[in-house]
């Protein structure tokens, strides 16, 4: 396995020549952001993995269009974004069923563990309820530590726009975060 | 966790945890395997482009020992096509009237003169 100097850029031309490690290279590095992101827009995690997948295939068919000496990341968050958006579109009727009620059960439980399952599941519903640029938006930003500029350039608008998406995001996160604020400050 | 303004350019480092944590997918080993298996990638190996050039040599080696052997046919050829000409492959007139020693002894045979035999002995200096 290559040492993590190897640059991105250097692994893509490797990719892109049909060179399985560096392939496999680059997806261990983006794979938990890469998933992370599809989740965010996904709620069932085998459709957000299959996402993921659409995303990570569409980038190697594309390596081509890569330009090396900007970042590889938003080049890829942009095409997983995309094939995440793809996905739900199709997919609409799927993700409306989903809501377990084994959830509400945990939710219910007196350990912390159970409150801290709740919590998860919480923001999991109030993550479901954003629309689809705030979700990616806020994971983009707060969880991904993307630049407002950047988000702005993976999910095509103005950067205005992603400032006020995340802004009304963080809002509506947090309120559905408030019965847990305790736990909250408790982890940290 | 206090209320930002929009224009804030730092993250929400709680909200990016219970996030993360929410987000976050396990078994990333399997999830690879899977792409990895899925993605149209050539038969390339990391370590194997040594047997892609060995490949590549050696049609490019016969190749050059084929043009080797056909310049080296043309040369011996042209060699030898020279050689000819050398050693006489123009006629030589002189051989004709049985080489005379001199200019006078030609003319004293009393044969009739030939230009090319009187041209060939005074080229000659005889």
């Amino acid at each position: 396995m290559r040492t993590s100097r190897v640059e991105d850029a250097e692994l893509a031309a490797l990719a892109q020549a049909g060179d399985r490690e560096a392939f496999g290279e680059l997806l261990a590095r983006h794979a938990t952001q890469v998933r992370r992101v599809c989740r965010a827009v996904l709620r069932d995690p085998a459709d957000a993995d299959d996402a993921a997948q659409d995303g990570f295939l569409a980038a190697l068919r594309n390596l081509g269009r890569y330009d090396p000496a900007r970042p590889f990341g938003p080049w890829l968050m942009k095409i997983v974004a995309n094939a995440a958006i793809d996905r739900t579109r199709r997919q609409k009727v799927r993700r409306a069923e989903h809501l377990p009620e084994a959830l509400a059960s945990e939710a219910a439980g007196p350990d912390t563990e159970a409150e801290r399952a709740a919590l998860r599941h919480a923001l999991a519903d109030a993550l479901d309820q954003l629309p689809e640029r705030q979700r990616l938006a806020v994971v983009l930003f707060d969880v991904e530590g993307y630049t407002h500029r950047e988000i702005a350039e993976i999910l095509r608008m103005p950067v205005g726009t992603v400032r006020s998406e995340v802004f009304h995001a963080r809002r509506k996160l947090r309120e559905a975060m408030a019965p847990w604020k305790g736990l909250q400050e408790e982890a940290q | 966790m206090k209320e930002r303004s929009p224009f804030d350019h730092r993250p929400d480092a709680a909200l990016g945890r219970v996030l993360r944590e929410a987000l976050t997918a396990d078994d990333n080993e399997a999830f690879v395997a899977r792409v990895i298996a899925a993605a149209p990638l050539g038969a390339v190996e990391s370590g194997d482009w040594w047997q892609v050039l060995t490949g590549w040599a050696r049609p490019a080696m016969v190749a050059a020992l084929l043009a080797v052997t056909v310049a080296l046919a043309l040369w011996v050829r042209g060699l030898s096509s020279a050689t000819d000409i050398a050693g006489g492959g123009v006629d030589d007139p002189l051989r004709g009237v049985g080489d005379p020693a001199s200019l006078s002894t030609y003319f004293a045979s009393g044969e009739e003169p030939d230009v090319d035999v009187v041209l060939a002995l005074v080229l000659d200096g005889r």
